[in-house]
Order: structure tokens, then sequence, then C-alpha cells
């Protein structure tokens, strides 16, 4: 990896570190507030399902804390999303269109629907990191690979002394003449 | 120098052995040679010149540009080898008539002789050395030869083979050189020769030994007493024409000696009349000293000079500024002055304050006697003097008290002190002049840590000497390119090659201003082996390239061994073995250039160490680095964190893409 790009890494875990400490802003929840009353007002039927069926993701979003937050929140929200859309299409264009949200939501497999997509963001929110870590590590085992090679080429072109007491050339290095002492 | 034929093989080498010499003609020997009658050439004699004598170099140039004169001519020089080392050999024009002085011996020679031989002869020399710019310095009797047995045209020897004045009796040299070391008279002026001219006319009349016996101190103190005239005359006035001129050479005052012009006059039968002496060395008011009083400066710098303890508690003990002015009013009154007599300091601030007694007392006898000698311990020597003066003194042995008073005198700020008073003192002779003789010491030996100073001033100021070294045994090396070709051979034969040698040095630094530059750069040569094979490599480069000496493989092949072991223990193994590759395809083609110039060790040795210093720079980060990727990542790391988040609302995107087109198709 480049200086360059270490140095922007290492600022955006500084800021998102910064940014981690403190509560979600008020202002997201006003602009949440405003949309669902104007959306209750005018779609008062839909507005009902998306809010209910994406509860989880304003839980999560109200919850969420650490780094990346917003980008697990935006996962869980999206994976949530995912499971509401199919019944706010038939509400609009299929066969529940027109229908009221009482009736969408006397229907126990919506909610399973909606909220199991919900826990498959969760989970995905879960294992990310792990798998992350997975791949960081292999990243790094490769780099330490061959910034080891480069290691051991100094010591054969500059001879032990380059790294310390305890480094050692490689044989064919080692075959060469040394320096004189 | 010229360079003679060396004669090494032929019927000159049979001769060469013996330095094609026959018997020895002691009547033509001088302080510098020996010399031999030619087997083969009775109209000529060998000079075989001692190699730790410097030739007079300018002189022996002016030679090949005189018009013929009364001069023994000059026919070759070569290079011979002898048992004990090559020496130069000089062939000469052989007078075969008698010497005037043994002729002169009793009786003194005849009017006409004198008058219509002698002076016109020397007379017409003298002009024509003076014209090329060459002083003789040893016209006295024992050098003024008869052409044949008829007497009738007298011919003066040749100057060029001993110290300007080194063979002379101090009887015929002036007040200011008569009382310096033999070798240290320096070359003088045109007036020094008429000044020994007219004590030699005087020796030949009178047909005696003008010194009576007397040491060089006491025929001082008559002269200064008398003048010279009377002095030497015995205070008989001498009838006749020649009264005139000897009262003309003899003036002890140069400026109003007679010279070349008034010599032609006299000859040519014009009535000239001799000045009246003038008197430029009396003090103001006697001064009193230890158990005499003084009326004359130079009487009193002898004094003073006699007994430097007594000498430099009488000065220390007077208030300087009062005392000049009751005796030497006519000497400077500045404090810079006072200061520079008491302590040596002058206006330069770099100067180093030197108080001791010997000091102070030649300081001051500079003041007395500025066209006098340096009076400096056992160093009484001519500012001109200096260079044949020290090369006899070396001459002598390790020990000899001049060599050290000499070595001192260099070494230390007191020439250019001294070299100051005289320039500020009235009579003290031009600075330029005393200057210009040691204008190539400032140069040379400016960094006094440098332990071949003493050997650097040697040949810088005897560029007619070869160079001393015993490393060169027997050879003539009288030429840097000489030098090269000796070490070569020498190098060739397998030798001992130790170049830790301050002859070399300072004969390399007196006479190549590129070895002189290349040896600025090692303060400490002679200490680290290593850095001055280094230099003397790339001397002997530049020389090689300089003067076209052609390969030279063996010498190649001695500086490639010592550089090896450096080369090896470069820490660059790519470096090493591109060097030690290079090196013998170098040593093989015996170009020391090329060699100096692909292995300057000291360039070498820096780019090795600046590269090992950045890889090991290189090394440190990158363990740091390895620390840091080796260590453990887990999820709650940060950069897990943040990038499975990243990649979750990617995937997350992904997933309702995939949800808002498939369920909107539905």
């Amino acid at each position: 990896m480049s200086a360059a790009k270490k140095v922007r890494q290492a600022r955006q875990v500084r800021q998102q570190t910064l940014r981690a400490r403190h509560a979600p802003g008020l202002q997201n929840w006003v602009l949440l507030v405003v949309f669902s009353l104007a959306g209750l007002g005018f779609f008062p039927h839909l507005t009902m399902v998306i809010l209910v069926g994406m509860m989880p993701s304003l839980v999560g979003y109200a919850l969420a804390r650490g780094l990346g937050r917003g980008q697990r929140a935006y996962t869980l929200a999206a994976f949530n999303l995912a499971g509401v859309l199919p019944y706010v299409f038939d509400m609009l264009w299929g066969v529940r269109q027109g229908a009221s949200a009482a009736l969408v939501l006397s229907d126990v497999y919506a909610w399973f629907v909606m909220y199991a997509a919900a826990a498959l963001g969760a989970m995905v929110n879960w294992t990310a990191p792990a798998a992350a870590a997975f791949f960081i590590a292999q990243r790094n085992r490769d780099q330490a690979r061959a910034l080891r090679r480069v290691r051991q080429s100094l010591i054969d072109e500059w001879g032990a002394e380059v790294a310390g007491a305890d480094a050692k050339p490689t044989p064919a290095a080692a075959a060469a003449p040394a320096p004189a002492p | 120098m010229a360079q003679p034929a060396i004669a090494t093989d032929g019927p000159d080498a049979a001769r060469a052995e013996r330095g094609g010499v026959g018997s020895r003609l002691p009547a033509f020997d001088t302080a510098g040679g020996e010399a031999f009658a030619m087997d083969d050439a009775p109209a000529a004699y060998a000079l075989l010149h001692n190699r730790r004598i410097p030739l007079r170099q300018a002189a022996a140039d002016a030679y090949a540009r005189l018009r013929p004169t009364a001069l023994v001519k000059l026919i070759e020089q070569r290079v011979v080898d002898q048992p004990g080392g090559a020496r130069l050999l000089s062939v000469l024009e052989r007078p075969s008539g008698p010497c005037l002085a043994d002729l002169a011996l009793g009786q003194g020679l005849p009017d006409r002789i004198i008058r219509h031989q002698l002076v016109p002869a020397v007379a017409g020399a003298l002009r024509a050395l003076h014209e090329a710019g060459v002083t003789h310095r040893g016209i006295n009797p024992k050098r003024l030869f008869f052409q044949d047995a008829s007497l009738d045209r007298v011919r003066l020897m040749e100057c060029f083979s001993a110290p300007p004045g080194g063979d002379q009796p101090a009887v015929f040299e002036p007040i200011e050189r008569m009382t310096t070391l033999a070798a240290g008279r320096g070359e003088g002026t045109p007036a020094d020769d008429y000044y020994a001219l007219g004590v030699t006319v005087l020796a030949l009349i009178k047909g005696q030994d003008l010194a009576q016996g007397r040491s060089p101190e006491q025929l001082m103190a008559a002269k200064i007493a008398h003048g010279s005239y009377w002095a030497l005359t015995g205070g008989a006035e001498l009838a006749g024409g020649l009264n005139v001129l000897l009262r003309g050479l003899l003036q002890d005052e140069p400026k109003q000696r007679w010279g070349g012009d008034e010599l032609a006059d006299w000859l040519g039968g014009a009535n000239r009349t001799a000045a009246t002496p003038a008197d430029n060395w009396s003090f103001a008011r006697q001064v009193n000293y230890g158990a005499g009083s003084y009326g004359d400066r130079r009487a009193l710098a002898q004094a003073l000079a006699a007994d430097t303890g007594e000498a430099a508690a009488y000065i220390k003990k007077q208030d300087l500024e009062h005392w000049l002015s009751l005796h030497l009013p006519q000497a400077p009154t500045t404090s810079e002055f006072f200061r520079l007599i008491l302590h040596g300091q002058g206006g330069r601030r770099s100067d180093i304050a030197l108080g001791g007694p010997d000091y102070l007392v030649a300081r001051f006898c500079a003041m007395l006697d500025p066209m006098g000698p340096i009076r400096f311990r056992h160093a009484v020597v001519m500012p001109d003097g200096l260079g044949p003066a020290l090369a006899d003194a070396l001459n002598q042995g390790p020990g000899s008290p001049v060599a050290e008073d000499l070595a001192d005198l260099i070494l230390s700020p007191l020439l250019s002190s001294l070299g100051d008073i005289v320039s500020m003192m009235p009579g003290g002779v031009r600075r330029g002049s005393f200057s210009s003789d040691l204008a190539k010491l400032a140069k040379l030996i400016h960094a006094r840590s440098q332990n071949d100073a003493v050997e650097r001033a040697l040949y810088a100021l005897n560029p007619g000497l070869i160079c001393q070294s015993a490393l060169f045994g027997h050879r003539w090396v009288a030429t840097p390119a000489d030098l090269a070709r000796a070490a070569e051979a020498l190098a060739a034969a397998k030798a001992n090659l130790d170049f830790a040698d301050a002859h070399i040095t300072g004969f390399l630094a007196a006479n190549s201003k590129d070895a002189a530059a290349e040896f600025r750069r090692l303060p400490a040569a002679h200490r680290d082996g290593q850095a001055l094979a280094s230099v003397m490599l790339s001397v002997l480069g530049k020389l090689q390239q300089l003067d076209a000496l052609g390969p030279m493989p063996a010498l190649g092949g001695y500086f490639g061994k010592r550089l090896l072991p450096a080369l090896r223990k470069l820490k660059s193994s790519s470096m090493r073995e591109r060097a030690e590759k290079r090196l013998q395809a170098v040593i093989d083609k015996g170009d020391l250039e090329l060699m100096a110039r692909l292995f300057d060790l000291p360039s070498i040795q820096r780019k090795d160490l600046s590269g090992f210093n950045t890889a090991r720079g290189k090394v440190n980060l990158i363990d740091r680095r390895l620390l840091a990727l080796e260590a453990k990542v887990l999820p709650s790391d940060p950069l897990p964190l943040l990038y499975g988040a990243r990649g979750g609302a990617l995937f997350a995107t992904l997933v309702l893409a995939a949800a808002a087109v498939f369920g909107g198709m539905s």
C-alpha cells in the first residue's frame, strides 16, 4: 500500500472514531417525522405499512454506535426495505392495490418477510467485520511476505550488519565472499 | 630541469662506469662537484656534481643563452652512473694556462694584465650573465685562469655547480653577506659580483690573502669601521688608475658601487670618480650594550645575535619607543611596528605571538640591519640563500642544529614578521623581493601540520635538487616524471615501495601543482597508508597522462594490491564484485590515471557508506512495518469494522436493487 493511501486510511479511521462517539443527529429524526406525517396525510395506508415494516431499521438507526454505524444502519435499512418493497409494490400496482394497511399488516407472512429481511441485514452487519478481518489479515500476510523478500535482498546485498547481529544472509549470498573485516 | 642524456650503453657506458673521467683536477673543484680530466678531450674537463647539493638551475639554464664570453663554455651535460649513485656530469671547456691566484702569489700581477685582460674579460662575462638574469657569485682569484700558456686571455670558471657564494672566502663578500653560513649567502645582486671583482683585483694586485687570518666577524668589523677599501688595502692608498676602479667597486653601499656601465666607462678611458661613501648605518647616538659601545647598526646586530639571552634581556629592559627616538629616529613610530618587533604580531589577526628570546632578537636585528642576514640561533642566512642553506644543513644529517633552526625558522611565522619589519624600515629591501623568495614557501607550507613542510620548502627553494629519498637509492630523480619512472622500475623489481617519505611527498608537492593540491586534501597522509596510496595513485596518474609516460603495469599492480583490501571492505556486495572485476582489467592496462579516476577510494567509500545507511534505514522501516503486519487482526479492530460496514452496505445495496427490480417486475 502506498504511503498516501495509508495516510488517507488513517485519517478516515480517525474521523469515523470521532463521529462514532456522538449519538445520531436530531435533524434526521425531525426529517423522518416530517416525512412520516406528510406520508400519513397523503398516503396513509402505504405510509403505515412502510413505517411498521421498517421499524427494525428505525430501532437499528437509533441504537447504532461505534465505527461505521451509519453504514451498518444503512445495511439494516436496505435489507429491511428489500423485505418491505414487494408489499409496497403490491399495494401500488399488485393484487393488493388500494388495500388498507390493516389488510396487509394482518398477513403474518408479510411480517415474517419484512422482519426476516431486517434480521438478514443484522446478520450481514454482524459477520461483515469478521470477513473484513479475514481479508485484511490475508492481505497483511502477502505484504509481509513481499517485505521479507525485500529485507532479505537488502541483507544479501549489504551483509548481516545492515539488519543487526541476528540477521543471516541467504545461502547463495553467504557463499559470495564477505567484506573483509 | 633540462634532461641531460643518460649514458647507459655503448662506448659511453664504459666511460660512464668510472664517470667517463680521468685523473682528478682539484684546481677546478667547487663546493658542488669534483673536477676530472677527460681522457679523450684534453681541452675539456668533467665536473661530477654532488647529488645532495642543488644545482643553480637558473644559472645552468642561462649558460645555454649566453653569447661567447670569458666564461668557460658548457659543452654538454649528462647523467652518469657512479658507484654512489647516478650523478650529473658537466663537460666544460678547460683552460690550460695557470691560475691567476698562483701567478700573483707573493708579487702580485702586473697592472697591464689586470687592466687589459682581467677586468675587461670579467666585465664582459658579468654583463652577459646579468643580462641573462643571473649572478656569478663566485668571483675570486682561484676561479680565474689563463686560457693557455700565452697568458693573453683570462677565463672565468663556471658558476652553477655550487651554492651562490658558497665557494667564496668571506673577504670577497660584501658586509651584509659575509657572516652568513657559506651556503646561505644567497643569489645576491649584480652589485655583489662587482664587489667580488673589486676584492679580486685588489688581491691580485697585492698577491696576498686579504683576510690575513682574520675571522669573518673581524673582517666585518674592520669593513664597518673603515669601509671595505681602507679595511682591505690596509690603510694604504694605491697609486694609479686602478685606485679609482677599486674605490668604485669596493663601495659598501650597493647603490653607490660601480656597476657594468661605470666599469665600461672606466675601461673606455672615461674620467670616472668614485662617490664618497654614504653613511646610512650609524646610530643617531651611540648604543651602550654589554661591554661595548656601538655606533653602527650592523655591528650592534652582530653583537646581539652572538648571545641571544643577554640580548633579549637588554631589549626587554628598553622602552622601545624611547630607544628608537634616541638611536634610530628614522624607524617607524607606530604601535603596530612596536608590536611587530616585541611580539611578532603585525596587522594580521592570524599572527601568533612569538615571544621567545631567539625570535625577539631575530626581529630586533632585522630592524637594525634590514639589508643583512636573518639571524636566528645558528641559522644566519640571507633570505635568498634559505634554499641552499637548508639543503646544506640537511646534508649534515639528522640532529644538525642548523637544520633544526632552519626548520623552526621556515615553519614559524617569524619569516613573515621579518619580511614586514624589513619592508617597513628605511633602507630595507622592497617587500616584493623578500616576499618573492618566500612566495613558494607560503603556498606550499601554509598547512604547518603537514609533516613534510621542511622537505617541501627544500625542493621549492632548490629547483635544481634531485629527490633525496632513500627509496630511489642511486637513481636520478630530477622531475616528477623521473620519479614516476623510477617508481615503475622499483615496482617491476618487486621492491618495497613505501611512499610515506617526506622527501617524496615534499618533492612532488614542490614540483607539481597538481600534486600540491592533492596533498593539501590529506593533512595526515603519513599516518594513514591507505589514504596516502590513494593520493599517490592520483598524483602518478596525472603525471602519467601529462608527461605521456606510457603504460605502467607494475605500478598498476602495486596500487591494485593496496586498493584491493579497501575494496573488499565495501559493504555492498555488488559494488565489491564490480570493483574487483574492473580493478583487474585496469591493472592489466597499466593506466594509472584511469585507475585513479575509477577507484577514487574516498568517493567510493562515501557512496558505499551512504548506500549502507540508506539500506539500514529501509530495513528498520521494513521491520517496523512487519511488526504491524504480523499483529493479529480482530473483527473489533477499527479497520475491519470500517471495511466490514462498507462491504455490508455494498452488499445491501445490491440486494435492495435486486429486490426493487424483481419486485417491480413481478
